[in-house]
């Protein structure tokens, strides 16, 4: 009986319609500005499913219009093979940008639905738990916590992290706060004094918590290549625990330069798309530590395929995810299946202050980790004040 | 002529009024500004056409117009307009999102508004619709250097290699001539194109529903090349184009097929994301590889290049980044001794300046055309359209792009303007 009943659950459906949610130009939550789109498949058995890809709204909401009447009448639980039919589609005019993201938002709905009608959650539909909980570490950039920067209180937030047992920290020397030697030159060159300024944070840090406190940096690929040497050669005796995107990800023999001359692991790129592009990267053994963004390198399924050729070459994954709820959610799920799992990013001002004016159950760290919600699909539990406030707005994009 | 700019002023202010209308001043009599002085953009507007658009000419289906157009006005009066294609809802949801950075920017900042552009965009896999806006603008603005300077777009992109560029037709059922289609009537077309002068043609002759390909399919694509080959010899250079479908082996026995055939060159035969296969394809057929206008920007023409994976380099300038990066792509491309040949089968303003980037590359090949979109779609929208003589095109005279846009498609609804962002 129960095999029965799960068997109709997943049996054929259809995509019905498909929803774009924006949210309200000028929208701000203590200081935030929701930046994400929603994708809302809607299927003739009544399952909703949900993605989501940032950071633009009408870019995103124009390609789904174009893209949308490709997906009424499938089925979406034939993900790969929507993938692949999509992706054709929109591999002639250069791939990417605005409609891949889309995809990528499509992709995440239909592991949504696939998780509700099989009744599990996300996270057991791509290897189950490999991960009892997801270490993680804490994003500064732009997102202050209680109001506190990285340049101005580097002890202070590095005491606020520990005391919640989260271990690791990553910065913006370079591009932002009172140095900002990006800003100086456009990235094109960089002083003795500058790069020996910019480790201001970095230093600070190590005094006031030793080595307890893991460093992570991110250069924002704004650097040309012997900038990003001398960068990472100044940053040596700091033990740090990896330097992201110097560069722009667009010549990998450039980054294999880097990691061949620097000890300090090399990770990108959240900039990089699909399993064909990290493929040239691990053969060009330019990388150390993969990082992805479920909601632009082509959704779970892209994200899972990445991650387990990335195992072939001894190669961990810490995933990106400073962006919407649906990424934070997708992301948990996705890193507890990994084997080869390294870190996974965290925003304390994202969790805290902007996620929960949309979804009842934020999976917060605790203790330095997070965890996967059980419940089926993503496990997103929806508020329906934005909804109800115009916070957020439906609009239809295609029905059947 | 360039030592009087304060006349050229004059003259621009006392027809002020008549350029603050747009098309009202032919683009023949506009005259150098004053360049020493600021340029900043002050309207950026997007142009879609009517969607029931029905232009005929036995296109065999494809009617309307699947492009779109970005125009850039400037306080001094001066517009320039780019295109992109094939989809518009993207890509102007893209300009929504990017144009109110461009406002108040000077449009002859063309490479550094490019790189700033780009870094916004390949922050999340650089490429789709944003890429193309991207191309779209780039095009609006060298539109606008050409007609600030005076000088038509070629002379901007290294001036004049050649006077006459060589054209092959694409043939397809869907922009067809006279509603013929290859293989019923494969003999009819070649000749009808000799006889103007084309004597080059790409075909799309193998069909699959999978990557793969089986031995019936390879034959029977192979049975056009020998109808064209058996009828008129080698006065007809034939390139075969797969729309990247294959997977690696059958890509290999298409080719190894086609050797005989001394085919000018066998064009995006897999997915375009795996040079090494590409480099190993390349390196056992004697046919000419060529890839592909599904790249966009150098960064990724490098690689393939490096590896070298294909003996001609095709782009799109209304997707590879636009005229600009289209040049820089060929020069890179030059340097491996490798020519290149345009992809052109978008609209009319894609047409136009690949005419002038081809009078202006060193390393040409040949250019993509087509009959059905020469002779009856964009002539819809433009007036002074290059017609192949003899298998030949020559740019405008004319500054900047060039194109003589017809004033009237504004007035029946057939083009819809809309204004995205304003200073």
């Amino acid at each position: 009986m129960a095999v029965a009943r799960a068997a109709a659950a997943v049996g054929p459906m259809k995509i019905t319609k498909v929803e774009a949610v924006r949210f309200r130009r000028n929208l701000l939550i203590q200081g935030l500005a929701p930046n994400w789109t929603w994708v809302r498949l809607h299927t003739d058995t009544g399952l909703i499913g949900i993605g989501e890809s940032y950071p633009t709204q009408e870019a995103h909401i124009g390609a789904l219009r174009e893209i949308a009447p490709l997906l009424l009448g499938k089925d979406p639980t034939g993900i790969d093979r929507l993938w692949q039919d999509i992706f054709y589609r929109i591999s002639y005019q250069p791939w990417g940008g605005a409609e891949f993201r889309m995809l990528t938002a499509i992709n995440i709905a239909q592991w949504d639905i696939l998780g509700k009608a099989s009744g599990l959650p996300v996270y057991k539909l791509l290897g189950g738990k490999s991960q009892e909980k997801l270490l993680v570490y804490n994003t500064m950039n732009g997102w202050p916590i209680n109001g506190m920067r990285e340049h101005d209180y580097p002890e202070k937030i590095a005491e606020f992290l520990l005391k919640r047992g989260i271990k690791a920290i990553k910065l913006y020397p370079y591009d932002r706060g009172p140095v900002n030697a990006f800003a100086r030159h456009g990235g094109t060159f960089i002083t003795q004094a500058e790069l020996k300024e910019s480790l201001d944070p970095i230093q600070r840090i190590r005094k006031a918590a030793g080595n307890e406190m893991e460093i992570a940096l991110d250069l924002s690929s704004k650097w040309n290549l012997p900038c990003s040497l001398q960068i990472a050669k100044s940053l040596e005796p700091y033990n740090i625990m990896c330097l992201e995107d110097p560069m722009l990800p667009d010549n990998l023999e450039a980054y294999a330069t880097l990691a061949r001359e620097t000890s300090i692991p090399v990770c990108l790129s959240e900039r990089l798309a699909t399993r064909f592009r990290f493929r040239e990267m691990f053969e060009s053994r330019a990388v150390d530590v993969v990082m992805y963004d479920v909601t632009w390198c082509g959704g779970i399924s892209e994200a899972k395929k990445i991650s387990d050729m990335a195992d072939t070459y001894k190669i961990p994954t810490s995933p990106h995810t400073g962006g919407g709820p649906v990424l934070w959610y997708a992301s948990i799920h996705t890193a507890t299946a990994l084997t080869n799992f390294y870190i996974m990013e965290s925003v304390y001002h994202l969790y805290n202050d902007l996620y929960p004016h949309f979804l009842q159950n934020v999976p917060v760290p605790v203790n330095g980790h997070v965890t996967a919600p059980e419940t089926p699909g993503l496990g997103l539990e929806l508020r329906e004040e934005p909804f109800r406030n115009g916070d957020a707005t439906i609009e239809s994009i295609a029905e059947l | 002529m360039h030592n009087a700019p304060l006349t050229r002023r004059n003259f621009l202010l006392a027809s002020g009024a008549a350029i603050l209308g747009g098309a009202a001043l032919p683009d023949a009599m506009r005259a150098a500004m004053d360049n020493t002085e600021a340029l900043k953009i002050t309207r950026v507007e997007a142009v879609t056409f009517r969607k029931d658009l029905k232009i005929g000419g036995g296109s065999g289906g494809s009617d309307g117009a699947e492009f779109c157009w970005v125009r850039l006005h400037t306080d001094k009066g001066i517009t320039g307009i780019g295109e992109t294609y094939p989809f518009h809802q993207g890509e102007i949801g893209a300009l929504r999102d990017y144009a109110p950075t461009l406002l108040r920017r000077d449009p002859r900042d063309i490479d550094g508004i490019w790189r700033a552009f780009y870094h916004r965009m390949a922050m999340r896999n650089a490429g789709g619709a944003d890429m193309r806006i991207l191309s779209a603008v780039n095009m609006a603005q060298l539109d606008i250097l050409g007609k600030t300077s005076g000088l038509p777009l070629y002379r901007l992109l290294g001036g004049r290699t050649r006077s006459r560029i060589r054209v092959y037709n694409t043939t397809t059922d869907y922009w067809a001539i006279n509603e013929m289609k290859m293989g019923s009537d494969t003999l009819k077309i070649t000749r009808f194109l000799l006889d103007r002068g084309i004597t080059a043609m790409k075909i799309y002759p193998f069909r699959a529903n999978d990557n793969y390909i089986s031995n019936q399919a390879l034959e029977q694509g192979m049975r056009w090349i020998r109808d064209i080959r058996d009828s008129v010899g080698t006065d007809m250079d034939i390139c075969v184009d797969c729309w990247g479908v294959f997977d690696f082996p059958s890509a290999q026995r298409i080719a190894k097929a086609l050797e005989p055939y001394n085919i000018m060159y066998l064009e995006d035969a897999m997915l375009m994301n795996n040079a090494r296969a590409y480099a190993q394809l390349a390196a056992e057929t004697s046919v000419p590889i060529c890839m592909s206008e599904t790249f966009a920007t150098r960064y990724e023409y490098r690689e393939f290049l490096e590896s070298r994976a294909c003996d001609v380099v095709m782009y799109d300038l209304t997707w590879c980044g636009g005229p600009s990066e289209a040049k820089k792509i060929s020069d890179m491309a030059d340097s491996y001794l490798i020519p290149t040949s345009p992809h052109t089968c978008g609209g009319p303003l894609l047409y136009f300046c690949s005419v002038h980037l081809c009078a202006a590359l060193p390393n040409f090949l040949i250019m993509e055309s087509n009959y059905w979109k020469y002779a009856h779609q964009y002539p819809y929208f433009v007036n002074n359209v290059p017609v192949p003589e003899k298998g030949h095109v020559s740019p405008p005279e004319l500054p900047g792009i060039g194109a003589e846009i017809k004033p009237e498609i504004f007035r029946t609804g057939d083009a819809i303007v809309e204004t995205v962002a304003a200073a």
